[in-house]
């Protein structure tokens, strides 16, 4: 059952409005009756009524004046007009004002009704219409207000709707657009060759059901329209704009990618045992990642001059690829601008030569066949050492901001890694290098404690590493040094200098030995000291060997002057050996005769009654054997003899003695005291032969001249020198003719803190151009077999560096050379590592004892 | 009477050789003078048969006063002593003196060396012979032999062995090695037993000197007309020298006396390049042996007073050689002039000269043997001639091929 209709009576005459409710309630019309027409028109207001039958005459407003206002407030109500008098006029104005029906008094209730009944009809078809209207608005602003295209396809292809969106899409016109085939619009206003529907194959093959068009890229989403029959009629298509969601979305993935191959670059260094390996994997990671063709890396060669392709991965295409192999790139004005610049790229425009200063840039992308390429400089102690490079065979989009910083990112992981590579290796070598050194390196911090010592310490000190480490290096001090010696080492070490010197230390048997040190202290980049390195070397075999060269040096001098001491021997020891004959024969001589004397003598009486008869000859027997055995000659001789021979023997003793004094061995480090006097007097002797036939000694010597500490080998080696040259340079003005003999003058003097010793001659001189030559080693003028040029510099190193003197030369061209040796007289200190060894008090004594 | 002149700076080395020499009678007159200048003097004022001095002396040095008096008096006797054995002091004096004598000396040997060389020169009645003899310092040699050493001694690698090898393949520096090595001119005297070896005694160094500084071997570019090929004749003397080595050692058992023949053997044409060295000489001898169609040594013999074998063993007197050398070679020919109790280098120089040929009277591998004198014959065992081959050195291959 419908709802009753609900009616409301307007009439200003109670009787008629009265009867008209009952009527019509009788006839089941929900029915209310007012008089006035404001009163009714607020209760249309108020509430819905289907019908007003409304009365045209009253007097406060009449039905046209209702009708009025029920048409400009949109009133929804559906009025019918009656009145008492038929005006055609005013009942024509009624329908133009809306009425629905005009109706004369005496109403028939049953033509009222069936009135009633059609307005009722009618004003629910408005109503509904009204409601009709009100959706398609709505559902049009909402059609309009999409984002996304609508549009609504018969199956012909014609556009039947489209909103707003679309319309903009297209550019054109709603109302250019329906009715209007879609595929021809896009070919006439969108230059598209293709049909963008149904026959696309993306569409198809797009799992997503995606469609490119108007710059973007969209959701395509379709769906059939049906008659109510159910009859299709055409298609509705709604495109949904992705392009934004779908660049964050892809943005986000190669985010997540990036931050992927980033730690799977990072891990592929991480406990890397192949570093080869893990480039390789890494390259071919960010090639993928980035979508290069090629990524690679170049590197400097071990020699530095040249960069060679280290590793290189590439995609599949590349083989195809007509690229230059690597050693016929130049790579030249790449390596130039990436020492420069943190990257460099490359992109081989194809339309136009690229700027000029990028030509040489493209030929070298070119010579590696891409057309784009990026390189990243990898610098290791700032230095190239080679470079990232990706590259793409085709011009395709520009390389992104993220695959540039996963790039950077990747060539940072790499260098470091190389770097690490770098100087692991070099750590290796240095670890080899400290593992079998024959140099015992030790390593303490400044307690100090001992935190490293090398093998080779191991083998010079007997100890172990176990048992070293911790311990503090007194481990293997002897005792045999003072404590400021140590002082002095700390001092100089602690102050951040470098100390130098040897050490008497022990080793763990006990035995001692002698190690030349070298201590570094080893500093923070802030200046503090953290550690020491010692740099030992077992020096015991060493010291003997060099105790051994000298002893050599001075038997070769000996040997240089064994010529003139066997000629200084030699003459003695013939008219030695010629006196003992003659004495022999005197003997035989003179026995002989006091053979005969006795003889006559026995024959004769004793003593002699008379004297010996005088025979023809004018003597008798014994003076005529006197006379035959020369006995005058002898008697004069034999004394002479004997005389020269104890002088000889003298001689050759002297010259034994001075030559056992002279080469005396004195290894050790210690010193001895030495009279310079006497010593200068040995050397003299020794060196006799090489003076005597040029020149005259003149000896002035300082008899207060104290003992002298110091190694007797050394100093008379150094005497001896000088004697020689002096002897030398005599000998050539000999040659020269200026005089036959020339004069060597040896002076001695005590100064208060010196003793001074000059050498002098009136020899040739030395020119002045040469003064400062003559002490270095094989500096020579002589020539070949009269000096080795060694003679000076070993003077030097005796008297200047072994002795702590000092030794000057004036020298005139023509007038001779003087040589002055000061010695210090204060026993010098010991210089670091030159210690005083605990025997040399013993070794004192067995000096004197020799010297007595 | 022998007039000997002794020179010495050290007075009481002339005071002690006075005295050690007092009893000696009137044969010897004696000047003992204490500078070379006194010496010279004296060498100019009278003649001397024997000049013995010092070498190091102040002033002028015994070394230049033998230069000098080899220069200027070369039919004195030189000698030198010294105590002194620096080398290079004697290089100089190779050529010059006879003899070097090293101190300390027994004066009783200096004595009989100095009679000795006296004797020897006394046998020389020619007076080029003994000018000749006396006064050649330097012996000629193969030029090619002493390029072929140059060469070697220039070699920083020198080979000592091969140096020795090369001095042994010429007569002249056999026997010139031999003199210094014989002498104590390095302060030593050794005994050797062939050239080779004293070369390789000698040493490179000393080899250079004299080769380069003191001109001890004088190349023969030109060989005198008449000469006969040194190369031929030193093959030969090896030849005698090897086989009388091995006859020596064979019938002697005796190594000195095989190292004595082997020396002599090869001394022998010592003679002959002495007399080339006098290209009048030669000349003269060898027109006259060619015009009268007699051997060589009786020419000489007739011209000279002595054969060349002699003068070598005059050679060898002088040069103070052991004296079976000497004896070896004046008595090669005349083996009975010699007084023979066993069979001595004599003996084998003179039985090798029977084998291998007198130089010049047959070819090299001739082997004629009657010649061989009755009384060496005497000394041998029943039998031992009859393979004389046996005893024959062989020819020495490496030596034709290192010379041609």
């Amino acid at each position: 059952m419908s709802a009753p209709i609900k009616v409301i009576v307007v009439d200003d005459e109670l009787n008629t409005r009265l009867a008209l409710e009952r009527s019509l309630i009788g006839q089941g019309v929900q029915c209310r009756s007012v008089a006035d027409g404001h009163e009714a028109l607020q209760a249309l207001r108020e509430s819905d009524f289907d019908v007003a039958i409304i009365d045209l005459c009253m007097p406060q407003m009449n039905g046209i004046e209702m009708l009025k206002t029920i048409r400009n407030e949109g009133l929804r109500v559906v009025p019918i007009i009656f009145t008492g008098m038929a005006h055609l006029d005013k009942a024509i104005e009624s329908m133009k004002l809306g009425a629905f029906d005009f109706l004369q008094k005496p109403i028939d209730i049953n033509q009222l009704m069936l009135t009633v009944q059609r307005a009722n009809e009618h004003s629910r078809a408005l109503r509904h219409s009204d409601q009709l209207n009100h959706l398609v608005n709505q559902a049009d602003a909402i059609f309009d207000a999409s984002p996304d295209m609508i549009l609504a396809l018969d199956l012909n292809g014609r556009i039947v709707q489209c909103n707003r969106r679309f319309a903009q899409c297209v550019g054109l016109h709603r109302m250019a657009l329906i009715g209007h085939n879609w595929n021809a619009i896009m070919k006439d206003h969108l230059n598209w060759s293709d049909d963008c529907f149904d026959t696309s194959p993306q569409l198809e093959s797009n799992p997503r059901n995606t469609i490119r068009i108007f710059g973007g890229h969209y959701i395509h989403h379709q769906s059939e329209i049906a008659h109510p029959n159910g009859q299709v009629w055409g298609t509705i298509h709604v495109l949904r704009d992705i392009t934004e969601l779908e660049r964050a979305e892809f943005l986000l993935r190669r985010r997540l990618e990036f931050e992927q191959v980033v730690s799977q670059v990072s891990s592929h260094f991480i406990g890397v045992v192949n570093l080869d390996d893990a480039i390789n994997a890494t390259l071919a990671k960010i090639g993928s990642a980035s979508h290069a063709d090629r990524v690679f890396i170049y590197q400097m060669n071990k020699m530095g001059d040249d960069f060679c392709l280290t590793h290189d991965w590439h995609t599949s295409d590349w083989n195809q690829m007509a690229g230059a192999t690597p050693a016929e790139v130049t790579l030249a004005p790449l390596i130039e601008a990436l020492t420069h610049e943190h990257e460099v790229q490359i992109h081989i425009a194809h339309d136009g030569p690229p700027a000029p200063a990028e030509t040489t840039l493209c030929e070298v992308a070119r010579a590696l066949g891409l057309v784009s390429l990026i390189a990243f400089p990898i610098f290791i102690k700032h230095r190239l050492h080679g470079f990232l490079a990706l590259g793409r065979l085709s011009s395709g989009p520009r390389w992104l901001e993220e695959d540039l910083a996963l790039l950077r990112i990747t060539a940072g992981v790499i260098r470091s890694a190389l770097e690490r590579e770098t100087s692991e290796m070099l750590q290796r070598m240095l670890t080899e290098a400290i593992n079998h050194t024959d140099e015992g390196i030790i390593i303490t911090d400044t307690q100090p404690r001992i935190q490293y010592v090398n093998p080779a310490y191991e083998k010079i000190s007997g100890y172990s590493a176990e048992e070293a480490l911790g311990k503090n290096p007194k481990l293997v001090q002897s005792g045999l040094h003072s404590p400021e010696f140590y002082e002095n080492l700390y001092q100089t070490i602690s102050q951040g200098r470098v100390w130098r010197g040897r050490f008497l230390n022990r080793r763990k048997d006990g035995t001692v030995f002698e190690e030349a040190s070298t201590i570094s202290p080893v500093r923070k980049p802030n200046g503090e000291i953290t550690n020491y390195v010692a740099v030992k070397r077992d020096v015991t075999d060493q010291v003997r060997l060099e105790a051994r060269v000298r002893m050599a040096q001075k038997l070769e001098s000996i040997g240089q002057l064994a010529a003139g001491i066997a000629h200084e021997i030699n003459t003695p020891t013939q008219y030695i050996g010629d006196n003992v004959r003659f004495l022999r024969k005197s003997t035989d001589v003179l026995l002989g005769l006091l053979h005969s004397i006795i003889t006559v003598c026995e024959q004769s009486e004793y003593p002699p009654a008379a004297p010996p008869e005088v025979d023809d000859t004018g003597g008798n027997d014994i003076q005529r054997m006197v006379h035959d055995s020369r006995l005058d000659y002898l008697a004069h001789e034999i004394p002479l003899a004997i005389q020269q021979s104890i002088e000889g023997i003298e001689q050759v003793t002297r010259i034994v003695k001075a030559l056992r004094e002279f080469s005396y061995p004195n290894d050790k480090l210690s010193k001895i005291p030495l009279d310079l006097n006497r010593a200068l007097d040995n050397t003299l002797t020794v060196s006799r032969n090489e003076w005597k036939y040029v020149a005259e000694i003149e000896r002035d010597y300082d008899p207060d001249l104290a003992s002298y500490f110091c190694s007797p080998g050394d100093l008379n080696q150094a005497f001896l020198n000088l004697i020689v040259n002096a002897a030398h340079a005599i000998e050539d003005k000999v040659k020269s003719g200026a005089f036959e003999q020339g004069r060597l003058t040896i002076t001695t003097r005590q100064l208060p803190e010196h003793a001074e010793i000059r050498i002098g001659d009136n020899g040739i001189g030395i020119p002045p151009e040469l003064l400062e030559k003559i002490f270095d080693p094989f500096f020579t003028t002589k020539e070949v077999g009269r000096g080795t040029g060694q003679g000076l510099s070993i003077t030097y190193a005796a008297i200047v560096e072994k002795h702590k003197g000092t030794i000057d030369v004036e020298s005139r061209v023509g007038e001779g050379t003087t040589f002055v040796i000061k010695l210090p007289l204060l026993h010098p200190s010991p210089a670091p590592g030159d210690p005083q060894t605990p025997q040399s008090t013993t070794e004192l004594s067995t000096i004197s004892g020799v010297n007595r | 009477m022998t007039t000997i002149l002794l020179v010495d700076d050290e007075q009481n080395v002339l005071n002690a050789m006075r005295r050690s020499l007092f009893d000696l009678n009137e044969s010897h007159a004696l000047h003992f003078v204490p500078n070379a200048d006194q010496a010279l003097r004296l060498l100019e004022q009278q003649p001397v048969d024997v000049l013995l001095s010092d070498i190091r002396m102040p002033g002028m040095s015994g070394e230049e006063l033998l230069l000098k008096a080899y220069h200027h008096h070369p039919e004195v006797l030189r000698f030198g002593i010294s105590g002194y054995s620096k080398r290079e002091t004697s290089i100089a004096l190779i050529n010059a003196v006879h003899q070097f004598f090293a101190k300390p000396c027994d004066i009783d040997h200096l004595l009989h060396s100095i009679d000795r060389a006296c004797d020897g020169r006394d046998r020389i009645s020619h007076p080029d012979l003994r000018r000749l003899v006396l006064g050649t310092g330097a012996l000629p040699v193969q030029a090619q032999s002493l390029r072929r050493l140059t060469k070697e001694l220039n070699n920083p690698q020198a080979c000592i062995d091969r140096i020795g090898r090369l001095v042994s393949q010429d007569a002249g520096m056999s026997a010139k090695v031999l003199q210094v090595v014989n002498s104590a001119f390095f302060g030593l005297c050794r005994h050797v037993s062939s050239a080779a070896e004293a070369a390789v005694m000698l040493g490179p160094e000393i080899l250079r000197a004299m080769v380069h500084t003191t001109d001890s071997f004088q190349p023969l570019e030109k060989l005198p007309a008449g000469s006969v090929d040194l190369h031929h004749m030193w093959q030969w003397a090896v030849q005698i020298g090897d086989t009388a080595y091995n006859l020596a050692l064979h019938f002697s058992r005796n190594r000195h006396a095989a190292d004595h023949a082997l020396i002599a053997g090869n001394l022998i044409p010592i003679g002959l390049l002495l007399l080339m060295h006098d290209p009048g000489l030669w000349h003269e001898i060898t027109s006259q042996a060619q015009l009268q169609a007699r051997p060589l040594c009786q020419v000489e013999r007739d011209y000279l007073g002595l054969t060349h074998t002699e003068i070598a063993a005059v050679l060898a007197d002088i040069w103070g050689f052991p004296e079976p050398v000497a004896a070896a070679l004046r008595y090669a020919h005349h083996p009975e002039a010699h007084p023979l109790q066993e069979f001595d280098a004599v003996c084998a120089v003179h039985m090798a000269l029977s084998i291998v040929g007198q130089f010049g009277a047959c070819s090299i591998k001739g082997l004629p043997c009657g010649q061989l004198h009755p009384a060496v014959r005497a000394l041998l065992p029943h039998g031992a001639f009859d393979a004389p081959a046996d005893f024959l050195a062989p020819f020495d291959e490496e030596l034709v091929h290192a010379t041609h």
